[in-house]
């Protein structure tokens, strides 16, 4: 926890999240419009879990393995290293996806 | 005659566990025993991910038994053991599921009563608020999610123990009132303490929403336990709850922790469907002068400060008081008393926010794994 939406201002919530290319990457659609890709490896980085001890990577890059959410303001991702108990809050993807070039189209 | 590399040569082109590397070469093949004809096959996969690997395992059965010669094949998962998993711990172990958002199947809007503070009147709203509800035409049932303290078979009158559903496996709500109620108070005698630790109340409540027997339910009425605690993150978390209503009485000392309740849920994105204020004055029954005990307006302005709406206040009432203690809730027993036509007011704000406000759907991300 703690990532959630500190300030008052209504969180942004996606409206589609894919898993694309062998989970290396996760699109994230936003309800205004704003589409970005975000890779796998950076939010396995930006995971906010305490319990981010790395193994060594698996062999083809940090991948997403299974994304669930998480009431109504994050979700969790498990990563094909076995992490899986980071929660990204829509405000944490927010955040991630701003810094990635915006994309058009699928 | 058929050998080994024979069986080794035909899985050539089938991908291993990662997906890419062939299975041959993948080392994930933990044996090939051949005799008379009957080949077995064990492929070794990370025991998390074995139903991914289902496909891949029904692939290499085939592939082997296409082979001239093949009586029958059998090939089977094993878990690994040894390999990179043995280093780092976890690695290999199947995920765990902490949480588990799914929506509960027959329950359509899941409402969590809160406040900041004990002793504010949160469990006696939250059972009228119930009654309310279903005074108004929708199915409703009461979760007491206080487990410390819980206060529902006392406000109901309810003594008597769940039973077991018709399935066997989930445990049937009690009812009253036309309204289903489920509260550990009923597991455990009145007065018997629940000295738990976090996590077992987190199973506790994840059990009373799932293995507990709701049906077809409109409204499910969750009395939160007071505070920002354990509780309150897993009912979070564990459920797409559709709003939050806040009760608090109008003094500054409670406002303080109603802020806390609100923000609470506000970092959780739940919506606010607004605030109570409780206790609100006082109508003396003998000289009808009316006092405000707790000051007044406290709850209005801190739900406009929020831009919640105020849902309505609540008397300081005799009859409230004594209704709830008797287990015969005041909407229930005096549904055209002045008392209850409070809740009843309540109830209809709940209502239209629910159904056509802030907690009228707010759809979750579409996840899509391709």
């Amino acid at each position: 926890m703690g990532e959630a939406g500190k300030g008052s201002a209504p969180e942004p919530s996606p409206s589609e999240l894919r898993v694309r290319e062998a989970g290396h990457v996760l699109r994230v659609a936003f309800a205004g419009g704003f589409t970005a890709d975000i890779s796998a490896e950076r939010l396995r980085a930006a995971s906010p879990s305490a319990d981010k001890r790395r193994p060594p990577a698996p062999e083809g890059g940090i991948a997403i393995a299974d994304v669930e959410t998480v009431g109504n303001y994050a979700v969790r991702i498990a990563f094909n290293d076995g992490h899986d108990t980071g929660i990204y809050s829509w405000s944490l993807l927010r955040a991630l996806a701003a810094d990635e070039a915006p994309t058009t189209g699928s | 005659m058929l050998a080994k590399d024979d069986i080794l040569a035909a899985l050539a082109a089938v991908p291993g566990p990662d997906g890419k590397t062939p299975l041959p070469q993948s080392g994930a093949i933990d044996g090939v025993t051949v005799r008379d004809g009957k080949v077995f096959v064990a492929i070794k996969i990370d025991p998390a991910r074995a139903k991914a690997m289902e496909a891949m395992r029904a692939d290499v059965e085939a592939k082997i038994k296409a082979l001239p010669g093949v009586a029958s094949a059998l090939v089977t998962l094993t878990a690994e053991s040894e390999g990179p998993a043995a280093a780092p711990a976890g690695q290999a172990a199947p995920r765990r599921h902490v949480t588990d958002a799914r929506p509960i199947p027959g329950i359509d809007k899941i409402i969590a009563v809160a406040s900041g503070k004990g002793g504010v009147g949160k469990s006696t709203t939250a059972c009228n608020l119930a009654l309310g509800l279903a005074r108004l035409g929708l199915k409703v049932g009461v979760l007491d999610a206080d487990v410390f303290g819980p206060s529902m078979p006392r406000l109901f009158g309810i003594a008597e123990r769940p039973d077991l559903a018709p399935d066997g496996q989930k445990l049937k709500p009690l009812e009253k009132y036309g309204v289903k109620v489920m509260s550990i108070g009923f597991l455990v005698e009145e007065g018997a303490a629940i000295v738990w630790r976090g996590p077992m109340v987190m199973s506790a409540l994840t059990q009373f929403l799932r293995e507990v027997d709701w049906g077809e339910l409109d409204v499910l009425v969750v009395d939160m336990p007071p505070g920002t605690g354990d509780a309150q993150l897993t009912m979070a978390q564990n459920v797409p709850l559709s709003g939050a209503v806040i009760v608090s009485t109008p003094q500054d000392l409670s406002l303080i922790d109603a802020r806390r309740g609100i923000a609470m849920f506000k970092q959780v994105s739940v919506p606010l469907l607004g605030v109570v204020e409780n206790m609100s004055y006082f109508l003396c029954p003998h000289c009808g002068g009316r006092t405000d005990i707790f000051a007044h307006g406290g709850a209005r302005h801190e739900a406009e400060a929020h831009g919640a709406p105020f849902l309505g206040e609540i008397p300081l009432d005799v009859a409230i008081r004594e209704t709830s203690d008797g287990g015969d809730p005041v909407v229930a027993s005096a549904p055209d008393s002045p008392q209850a036509a409070a809740y009843i007011a309540l109830a209809e704000r709940v209502r239209a926010a629910l159904f056509e406000g802030q907690g009228a759907s707010r759809p979750a991300p579409r996840i899509v794994i391709e």
